[in-house]
């Protein structure tokens, strides 16, 4: 009977540890760790992955300011304002946005799936920027 | 304390198994006050925000649909840095978050009147947390609208409490650089 809890706790600790690792950016020698996060069906996880890694190739001191500012990306759209009071909501055709206080950033995966990595990771930079400038002017 | 010296073996045994008593019983406190810190980090981590110097403590209810109650931690601490004002009126007047699904439905909010005068006992019901840290930002902020209404002894208005949110939103979510 211990022998095939063992196991089943084996098999749950490799499901974990994949799902960990299909579900975010990981570079340890970067101190770079970044979870992606998709709430809905419509997901570019790879292609976000994919930024990511020309965006170290490319710039590192913006890969750098990215590692250090954001932590969660949300494959959501961005809402900016109370669908109730108006029946509309603010910010949903936008491909991304940065949440104030934290270091999440959201990307509209039904836009950013017909994005190249090349614009993604220029989204990237700019909401990194973003949350960067916030956290500075807490300091 | 021990007896070091002795010529007589009967007493040296009885050392020996008080020794070994001493240690038993020692070891077995180590156990249980390891075990209690376990369980209090534990208890602490899903289902305590805690945050001294605000002053803000507020008990999360489990979920099984939320998985764990990390993401509601994040949108209170992303609360308090995105907009103070709102984050102490949710401490000053939330007690306990519970994340199950009520009178809102999934992915949305509820505040049940009758409650608590004392901020401490006051609970508000936020199922949005899971991975969408905005919704659950606003959500958070229009049921405090509510609490605070039913404490001044007014009836719970919509409007009201959606323009709260609404501001909300459109402070913390920025697109331009």
């Amino acid at each position: 009977m211990k022998k095939y809890f063992i196991r089943l706790g084996i098999i749950l600790a490799i499901a974990y540890i994949f799902l960990f690792l299909s579900f975010s950016y990981f570079n340890v020698f970067d101190f770079c760790f970044v979870k992606i996060k998709v709430p809905g069906l419509a997901s570019s996880k790879e292609n976000i992955k994919k930024a990511i890694r020309l965006l170290k190739k490319s710039d590192s001191a913006t890969y750098s300011t990215f590692c250090r500012s954001i932590d969660t990306i949300v494959e959501s759209d961005c809402r900016s304002s109370e669908w109730n009071l108006n029946q509309k909501v603010e910010g949903q055709d936008s491909p991304g946005c940065y949440v104030k206080g934290s270091k999440t950033i959201y990307l509209n995966p039904l836009i950013t799936r017909s994005l190249g990595e090349k614009e993604i990771s220029e989204l990237l930079r700019k909401y990194s920027k973003l949350s960067s400038d916030f956290w500075a002017s807490k300091e | 304390m021990f007896s070091l010296a002795s010529s007589d073996s009967k007493d040296e045994k009885i050392d020996y198994a008080d020794r070994a008593y001493r240690s038993m019983k020692r070891w077995r406190i180590v156990k249980i006050v390891v075990f209690l810190l376990a369980i209090f980090f534990f208890l602490s981590h899903y289902f305590l925000y805690w945050d001294p110097g605000e002053g803000c403590f507020i008990g999360i209810k489990p979920a099984f649909l939320e998985f764990t109650n990390l993401d509601m931690k994040r949108a209170l601490r992303a609360l308090k840095q995105g907009s103070p004002e709102d984050y102490k009126m949710v401490c000053g007047n939330v007690g306990v978050i519970n994340p199950f699904i009520a009178c809102g439905g999934f992915g949305g909010g509820c505040y049940y009147e009758g409650q608590p005068k004392t901020s401490s006992n006051r609970e508000i019901y936020v199922s949005t947390a899971k991975d969408d840290l905005v919704m659950a930002m606003a959500v958070i902020v229009h049921e405090t609208c509510h609490a605070i209404q039913a404490k001044e002894g007014r009836p719970l208005n919509e409007e009201e409490c959606y323009q709260v949110d609404d501001k909300l939103l459109r402070k913390v979510v920025t697109f331009q650089e």
